[in-house]
């Protein structure tokens, strides 16, 4: 035959641009299922207890591509062993498919994906802010931001800065005295470069108050942690220099470092006014009120001794007068009414209250307490 | 790194020795692109412009991680149109190239002689190209998300476009053809609908005879290449290269099948027996069903160490190596793309407006963990009204079935 023949091309022709927009539409659908799954995601409990590991399966239901097949399950089929006798095996190739239920109901899809917990804390994090935060409070600042702070010899236009390029000139001409050259030469000008300094406004403080009675029970006292898990996480994230002070309380109140007030175990009554009185005396000490944007954030199971009630609510008030924002979370595995605390700190300004009753709750008063702008979202009057 | 000037002298080496073996190949033109490019060509099945779909960016995700940590490496992509394309990596050293050019040639061999590709649209580039563009204008017109949930559910179809070798019947006509069938009488689709769902049988079809020849088509090419190598090789240090690429893609992962091995002890087999024109009939007639019927026998069954698995068993050892049982076994596996043979019951579906399917038990049962939810995909977005698959499981018949919200499953 001699219709054959060859060409050979350099391939310029075939690059694919457009997978990336697939491959973005595919990111965006995990994200859809990871967002639709945060109440879940927040309360994984082996994310809150285990903080060696950093990476978490999320459920995505959406992204299994379901088609009529053969149940592979129940099936057999030919396979091949390695030639010259016995192989090892493969880790997985035999590897069963995750999560498939039986029975005759249809099962809930759970194709596990695998996301590291900085991607799920972005996608957590996402509406997240720290609400009412006054930027001009000279203090440390909460993070970073781009200042105009040396110059380069190359830049735009509209950043060209004078006076150091007039300075780059006489500097030029002084070194070589007699010569003739232009007023201005190409080397001689100067423009602002932009570097990322910490900010020194906006700066905040966080008070986590957490209940280490006796009565805190292994569910209220995992409820608490979590909270206090994704708020520390959340903090650290969006606001790398806020600073986070832990105090921990049973009938007196301490402040902890934050190894152990996720580790502490329980013990002893609840006087709640002993914490908060703390809490004032830290902020009044170490964090005065122009320098820092102050949020306070309490969490307990409501049991507090009940000649501390009223005193309680005195200096909580107090407390939540002091701050951007006082939260108060009362933990309830039941369906016993609020305690009084509760019910006053409803009543009084400045207070956000919460009952957290399930797991979802986490997620729900995280989004509550942290939701950025003001815009109407009045944080006392949320039952 | 190859460059086109050393891949011309290669294929010049090449294809003067392919040629006088007996292998006729018409004109092949070779793109020499990058290592990405390649695994985005892979997740658009090897065609180089496709709809936008985002499943191709999850395939795309996966081959790329898995050739990032170097698990897997795609060293060459062919394309069956007139002329045939052939893809490589532009990173592969000469001597792997000069495999990888015996591997496209006798691919491309295949593709002009099988009689399954006897009816395949040989400008499916230009094809898929003009799919790709008319998505693209619907996407504008009705909206991204009626067109991706579109392609959604018509995917779950795609894989019964019908029998292709009885050449390009009207849609619907066959009982195999679920897609086409769907696409003409479907009550509630807007006409441009139905035109995606044709676009996408379209090339659901142009595939199917490649799904079917899978362990034919990769065993005829590596049967090739080894053949060739062996007569062009020349400098020990060439040779090594060559057989390094050659082993990495014989190269067995129990318990999988690797088509490559399989297939290439397959033509051995009938080489053996028959000499080189007992290999050439192979090529043109036998799809992998036929090729394993014709050529396994005991030698090959132990050569590639063959056993029947079951997918349940932790352990790694097979349930039977017995010759007759992996025989009937991998017959069956391979038969009709290792999918469940449906067909669409057309009187009844059009006298009671129920899309009803029938699943041709042959003792396998259908996944009935997936089922609802392709079902309701077809039931929502195609039909528009409930759906049934007539199917039997624990040995009794039962109408598994999706109305749209509800999920059915009886006895019938």
């Amino acid at each position: 035959m001699n219709n054959s023949s060859y060409s050979i091309g350099w391939g310029e022709s075939f690059q694919f641009h457009s997978v990336y927009a697939d491959q973005w539409r595919h990111d965006q659908k995990v994200r859809e299922a990871v967002k639709a799954n945060l109440a879940d995601l927040v309360s994984e409990e082996h994310i809150a207890v285990s903080d060696g590991r950093r990476i978490i399966n999320v459920p995505l239901p959406l992204l299994k591509e379901f088609r009529i097949s053969f149940d592979r399950q129940q099936a057999q089929s030919v396979g091949q062993a390695v030639v010259g006798g016995e192989g090892e095996g493969t880790a997985g190739a035999s590897a069963p498919a995750a999560g498939v239920l039986g029975g005759a109901e249809p099962g809930l899809d759970v194709e596990d994906a695998a996301i590291t917990l900085e991607e799920a804390a972005d996608i957590v994090f996402e509406r997240l802010g720290l609400p009412d935060l006054d930027p001009q409070k000279h203090s440390a600042g909460n993070g970073y931001e781009d200042r105009p702070e040396s110059w380069a010899p190359h830049g735009l236009k509209s950043r060209w800065v004078r006076r150091p390029t007039v300075r780059e000139s006489l500097k030029r001409q002084a070194l070589a005295p007699g010569r003739q050259g232009p007023a201005l030469a190409a080397g001689d000008f100067r423009y602002w470069r932009y570097d990322l300094k910490p900010q020194e406004e906006g700066g905040a403080v966080v008070l986590a108050m957490m209940d280490t009675s006796g009565s805190m029970g292994t569910f209220e006292k995992y409820l608490a942690k979590s909270f206090f898990f994704w708020t520390v996480e959340f903090l650290r994230r969006n606001y790398p220099r806020v600073e986070i002070v832990f105090l921990a309380h049973d009938v007196r109140a301490r402040e902890v470092d934050e190894e152990s007030f996720f580790r502490r175990g329980s013990s002893g009554g609840t006087v709640s006014s002993s914490v908060y009185r703390l809490a004032l005396d830290i902020l009044g000490e170490r964090y005065p009120q122009d320098r820092f944007n102050r949020y306070a954030f309490h969490f307990t199971d409501g049991g507090n001794l009940t000649s501390d009630n009223a005193l309680a609510v005195e200096i909580g008030t107090v407390l939540a007068h002091e701050t951007n924002l006082f939260g108060y979370g009362e933990i309830h595995d039941t369906d016993r009414n609020p305690s009084p605390l509760y019910q006053a700190f409803r009543e009084s300004e400045g207070t956000g209250v919460t009952l957290l009753r399930r797991k979802e709750d986490i997620f729900r008063a995280l989004e509550y307490y942290f939701t950025a702008k003001g815009n109407g979202h009045d944080h006392s009057q949320h039952a | 790194m190859i460059t086109p000037n050393t891949l011309n002298e290669l294929v010049e080496t090449v294809w003067p020795a392919a040629e006088l073996a007996g292998l006729n190949c018409g004109h092949v033109h070779f793109e020499l692109v990058d290592g990405e490019d390649i695994q985005a060509l892979a997740s658009y099945q090897g065609l180089p412009i496709r709809y936008a779909h985002w499943s191709f960016g999850k395939t795309f995700g996966r081959l790329k991680t898995a050739y990032d940590y170097r698990l897997s490496r795609i060293y060459e992509l062919v394309i069956n149109s007139r002329p045939a394309f052939a893809f490589i990596d532009r990173r592969s050293s000469p001597a792997q190239a000069m495999l990888i050019v015996a591997h496209v040639l006798a691919h491309v061999d295949f593709f002009s002689h099988s009689r399954l590709f006897a009816d395949t649209d040989r400008n499916i580039l230009q094809t898929t190209a003009r799919h790709a563009r008319k998505l693209a204008e619907f996407r504008a017109e009705f909206g991204a998300e009626a067109v991706e949930s579109l392609i959604d559910a018509a995917l779950v179809l795609a894989d019964f476009p019908g029998e292709t070798d009885s050449g390009w019947g009207e849609p619907g006509t066959d009982p195999g053809d679920l897609l086409g069938f769907v696409a003409r009488y479907s009550p509630g689709l807007l006409p441009w609908e139905r035109e995606v769902l044709l676009m996408l049988r379209a090339e659901s079809r142009y595939f199917w005879p490649q799904q079917v020849s899978k362990i034919g088509n990769e065993g005829y090419a590596t049967f090739w290449h080894t053949r060739l190598m062996r007569q062009l090789a020349c400098g020990a240090d060439k040779f090594w290269e060559i057989a390094a690429v050659n082993a990495s893609l014989l190269e067995v992962r129990p318990p999988q099948l690797n088509p490559y091995a399989l297939g290439s002890q397959l033509y051995q087999a009938i080489y053996r027996q028959q000499g080189l024109s007992g290999v050439f009939a192979a090529r043109n007639f036998l799809d992998d069903a036929g090729l394993v019927r014709t050529a396994l026998d005991q030698d090959v069954a132990d050569l590639c160490q063959l056993g029947v698995y079951r997918e349940k068993d932790v352990q790694e050892s097979p349930a039977s190596a017995d010759l007759a049982q992996v025989r009937a076994q991998l017959i069956q596996d391979v038969d009709h793309g290792g999918l469940p043979y449906m067909q669409v019951m057309a009187q009844d579906t059009l006298a009671t407006g129920i899309l009803a399917m029938q699943h041709q038990y042959d003792g396998r049962e259908l996944d009935f963990y997936q089922l609802p939810f392709a079902l309701a995909l077809v039931a929502q977005r195609l039909w528009g009204g409930p759906v049934h698959i007539h199917t039997t499981r624990k040995g009794a018949p039962r109408v598994a079935g999706h109305d749209g919200q509800q999920w059915t499953d009886e006895a019938s």
